[in-house]
């Protein structure tokens, strides 16, 4: 392990602006996508739903995912309050899902916004729907703070 | 996907780190579904995404690892031919200190002789706006590929000018020595 990787997180102003980042490392808080999986969701999610109202019903999980996050980080042993919690049929997690597709079908990730449907055929980006991991390893040249870290391309 | 990041976590990583993961935004998000293990999800991304990507990554990145490459649409045109680059990036920084995790190292290639059009606005805006964020000032910029076409970038920086913008963002308050 380089040494500043373990020195860095003695400089006390790194800890506190990355203290959920190092609290997530010591087990003590919940990953933020963890905590999408307990939102419910209160629309069904087929195909005839506009993407208007995909979009404000994620306004409206986004809110009860913030008070969740809050209401975990308080906890004294949040992976036990979190295992305690209800798990939803449908969850925030499926909601982003459904509109991440439909953006596919449309395709505006990148700032360009092509709007090809890259189901279909390649956006500007000359990609497909098709992806692949190429790589994957623990990246020991990353900044300080993040090593190792495992990385994928 | 997914089985990647939980094997990865097994093997005590300290993130899941997605390189130029933006085309590739749903099987990450769909991967999710299938990832079990409690740590930090990275977005190590060029920030040139969609308002509506940005609002989808928001409640499932932890970790924020943003080039901020331009200072400015003119440079952002003549060597990676995008549009709107500026306000595009700047918008996606604020979103993720404001409105995400607010956890940050945005990353600053300085190129040779851009020290006053991109470096310096650049370090002004983060000092301004993403005061949280902490910078990592790279001096490892060479040229590559085309850049024999543009003489101004077809070298390596000097010292006089990274030192140059190490100074400036230590005047504006900007932390950046433990990560760069």
């Amino acid at each position: 392990m380089r040494p500043d990787a373990e020195q860095v997180w003695k400089n006390d102003e790194i800890r506190s602006r990355f203290n959920r980042y190092f609290s997530i490392i010591k087990k003590e808080k919940i990953a933020r996508y963890l905590i999408t999986k307990k939102i419910p969701i209160t629309i069904e999610l087929d195909e005839s739903i506009p993407i208007e109202k995909l979009w404000s019903e994620h306004q409206r999980a986004r809110g009860k995912f913030n008070k969740l996050l809050q209401e975990l980080d308080a906890q004294q042993d949040p992976q036990k309050y979190y295992q305690k919690s209800d798990t939803p049929k449908v969850s925030f997690l499926d909601l982003k899902i459904e509109i991440a597709n439909r953006i596919l079908q449309n395709c505006h990730f990148c700032e360009r916004e092509c709007n090809i449907n890259r189901e279909n055929e390649k956006g500007t980006c000359r990609l497909g729907k098709d992806a692949y991991v190429s790589s994957w390893f623990h990246h020991m040249g990353e900044e300080a703070p993040l090593i190792p870290s495992g990385t994928k391309n | 996907m997914a089985a990647i990041a939980n094997e990865l976590a097994r093997e005590n990583v300290k993130n899941i780190n997605y390189v130029t993961p933006l085309p590739n935004t749903y099987v990450i998000i769909e991967s999710f579904r299938f990832q079990t293990e409690n740590i930090t999800q990275l977005w190590n991304s060029n920030m040139y995404c969609s308002q509506d990507t940005m609002k989808l990554l928001l409640e499932v990145m932890d970790f924020w690892l943003p080039d901020f490459k331009y200072g400015n649409d003119e440079c952002a045109k003549k060597y990676s031919k995008v549009p709107h680059f500026f306000d595009a990036v700047a918008r996606n920084h604020k979103m993720a200190h404001d409105d995400g995790s607010g956890e940050i190292i945005i990353r600053h290639l300085v190129m040779p002789n851009h020290v006053e059009c991109c470096t310096k606005p650049i370090l002004e805006w983060i000092a301004k706006n993403c005061p949280k964020a902490v910078v990592n000032i790279m001096g490892q910029y060479r040229p590559c590929y085309k850049a024999h076409k543009y003489p101004e970038i077809n070298r390596r920086p000097t010292s006089k000018e990274l030192n140059e913008a190490r100074k400036y963002a230590t005047k504006l308050g900007i932390l950046w020595e433990p990560v760069s």
